[in-house]
Parts: structure tokens; C-alpha cells; sequence
């Protein structure tokens, strides 16, 4: 693998690093280390796969076909996986953990859990602000059907949140 | 539904803003050498399986052809079932590996899915049936060998020598139908999500 690959991947890495993670944590409902855990394998994704990148699609585009499709692939957990501990997990500037998150954040995020895996990763995408050309691009479906998908899924997410606050 | 919409947006701007994080640069080392790491047991795992079988070939190869010279029709069919069976599990293996380099994962969400879809259906079957038939293949070639071995060592030896491959049948056969389990599930759950991703709503 040559300089060039590092370089763009480390820029890669520095730019996308937060918008993969943020896709990860609404998947994995939350769950900050599980989301580090799959973070690292979009990533490590990312690297085998930039030596076939094609410049068809923008970065952008590229990491989050990547990322949806490790996050939908991972059906199959590598037991007892050794990893080398990611620094970021240690050198977060997290201003609140799991322990203490906020009530908005919790009520979110189960909310969130309650959808399906697609269903899930199609609204972490547009609560990224992604456009739903875009999303529809990724997730290789028609922009129609991608819109009604949304507005159910909005309408059920709507319904549980303000289920939730009342609960709460 | 605009409207709630932003409502769904500000709350997860809230929620995103509390946990915000930055990536650390020594992590792309790390990240980099775990890639490579990967990209070889992939391969490693495919290589392995294909070297472990080969050598099995081999030494059948040189215990029956040069070592054991058989006489009978029956024991040389034998041994030309459990080379033949073996050898077609290696071809099988090899093309495993080819296609398993078709999932792209930088493919779109219903293509990459497809695609693992159509891997896991060859996997479930070279799983299970073919590898069933290979499997008992390989051990009636083994039992046409007796009526030759019968003559050559005692009669202790030779129960025991069949009734030790028996044993040795029924632990692979938990290890095959535990993989098909697998192989099963992960398919199911490919299959969902597909419908999942593709129907029209």
C-alpha cells in the first residue's frame, strides 16, 4: 500500500470519523462501545476497500456505503475478537457517558432501538441532514420509496417518544 | 410530518452535541495494521482449508498408490471414492473463495446485500448436501478397504479401525449440521433484511 493510500485515508479518517460513529451509535442503540467496536470495522473496511475506490461517488457517499453495509453484515460476531484498543475510545472528548447521558438522549436512542436495522440506519442518516437522493443512492432503492418509508418511520418514531415522555 | 421532523432533528442535535467526539491520528495506525491483518485470514482461512485437505490427498495418495500397494477392485474403488471426494471439496473450495470476493462492500445497500444472500445459498449448499455426499463418499470408500485390510491384520484390529471411524463420522456430522445451523440463520437474517430494504411500503 502506497504513501498516497495512507494520506487520503488519514484524511478520510479525521473528516468522517464522527459521521460513521454517529451512524454506528443510533444502530447499535446507543451503546457507545459497541458503536467504537463497529466504528473500527467501518474503518478498517474503509482501508482494503480505497485501493477500488473510483471516484463515481464522493467520499462522503463511498464511507457511508461502506458503513451500512458493515453495520448490515455483521451478523456474524467474531467471538473473543482481539482488538488493538482504539485511542479514541480513551481520548473522547465526551462530555457525558452512557452512565449520565441526558434524558433526550436516552429517549432517543430507545426510540430509535425499537426500529428495524434498515429502518434505523435510513433515519441516523437523515437526522445526519444526508439528502434522500443521496440515502436512496447508498441504500440502492427509488427516492419514492425511500420517502414513504421515512414519513413511517417519523410517524412511529413520533408515537414512542412522546409515548416516552409521558412515561416519563 | 415537517414539522416533526425538525422536532426528531433538534433532539438528536441535543443528543449528538453531549457526546461530541474527535478521532485521535495514532489510531490509524492501528486501524491500517488491523486491514492488513484481515485481508491475509481471509485468505489465510480459505488457504488452510484447502492445504489441509490437500495434504489428506497426498498421504492417500502415497499410503495406497506407493506404501499399501491394494490388489482388490473393490479396495482400489474405495480409494478412488475417498481421493475423488476429497479432491472435489478442494475444487469447492477454491471456487468458495473466488466468489466470496464478489460482496463488495462499497457496493450499494440491495446489491452488497444480494450478493451475500446468493454467497451464503452456495455456502448452504456445499454445506450441506454436497458436503454430506463427499462426506459419505469418503467413508464407504474407507469401509470397501476392510475386505482387503481383513486379510492382512487381526480381527481386533480391524473392529477397532472401523468402529474408531465411526466415531470419527458421528463427530463430523455434529460439526457439519452445526455449520449448516449457521450458515442457515445467517441466511434468514440476510433474506430480512433484503425485504426489509426493498419492499415497496
Amino acid at each position: 500500500m502506497n504513501q498516497d493510500h495512507r494520506l487520503v485515508y488519514e484524511k478520510i479518517y479525521t473528516q468522517y470519523f464522527s459521521m460513521v460513529l454517529n451512524l454506528c451509535r443510533g444502530f447499535m442503540k446507543g451503546d457507545r462501545d459497541q458503536a467504537y467496536d463497529l466504528t473500527q470495522d467501518v474503518f478498517i473496511n474503509v482501508w482494503n476497500a480505497l485501493p477500488r475506490y473510483r471516484a463515481d461517488a464522493s467520499y462522503k457517499t463511498w464511507i457511508y456505503r461502506i458503513a451500512v453495509n458493515t453495520c448490515l453484515l455483521q451478523i456474524r460476531k467474531e467471538k473473543n475478537k482481539v482488538r488493538v484498543p482504539l485511542e479514541a475510545a480513551i481520548h473522547t472528548t465526551e462530555s457525558e457517558g452512557p452512565s449520565n447521558s441526558t434524558e433526550n438522549e436516552k429517549i432517543l436512542y430507545k426510540a430509535i432501538g425499537r426500529l428495524d436495522e434498515v429502518e434505523r440506519l435510513m433515519m441516523m442518516m437523515v437526522l445526519e441532514e444526508v439528502e434522500y437522493e443521496e440515502i436512496a443512492r447508498i441504500m440502492g432503492i427509488t427516492e419514492n420509496n425511500l420517502r414513504v418509508k421515512i414519513h413511517r418511520i417519523k410517524a412511529k418514531l413520533k408515537t414512542w417518544i412522546e409515548d416516552e415522555q409521558r412515561i416519563g | 410530518m415537517n414539522n416533526e421532523l425538525d422536532e426528531l432533528k433538534a433532539l438528536w442535535q441535543k443528543a449528538k452535541s453531549s457526546t461530541e467526539t474527535q478521532p485521535v491520528k495514532q489510531d490509524i495506525a492501528a486501524l491500517i495494521a488491523q486491514g492488513e491483518a484481515k485481508k491475509k485470514s481471509t485468505l489465510a482461512a480459505h488457504v488452510i482449508n484447502a492445504a489441509i485437505l490437500s495434504g489428506t490427498v497426498a498421504f492417500l495418495v502415497f499410503y495406497f498408490y506407493y506404501l499399501y500397494n491394494f490388489q482388490d477392485l473393490l479396495s482400489n474403488m474405495g480409494i478412488n471414492l475417498m481421493i475423488g471426494g476429497l479432491t472435489i471439496r478442494i475444487v469447492i473450495e477454491i471456487f468458495s473463495a473466488i466468489r466470496s470476493r464478489r460482496i463488495n462492500i462499497s457496493d450499494k445497500a440491495t446489491q452488497s446485500l444480494q450478493n451475500s444472500i446468493s454467497f451464503h445459498e452456495f455456502r448452504k449448499r456445499i454445506h450441506g448436501p454436497v458436503t454430506m455426499i463427499i462426506f459419505g463418499l469418503y467413508f464407504v470408500g474407507f469401509y470397501m478397504l476392510t475386505p482387503e485390510f481383513s486379510r492382512h491384520i487381526s480381527m481386533a484390529w480391524l473392529i477397532a479401525m472401523d468402529v474408531s471411524a465411526l466415531m470419527v463420522a458421528a463427530v463430523l456430522i455434529v460439526f457439519i449440521r452445526k455449520g449448516i445451523r449457521q450458515e442457515l440463520r445467517d441466511l434468514e437474517k440476510l433474506i430480512e433484511l433484503q425485504r426489509s430494504l426493498t419492499k415497496e411500503s
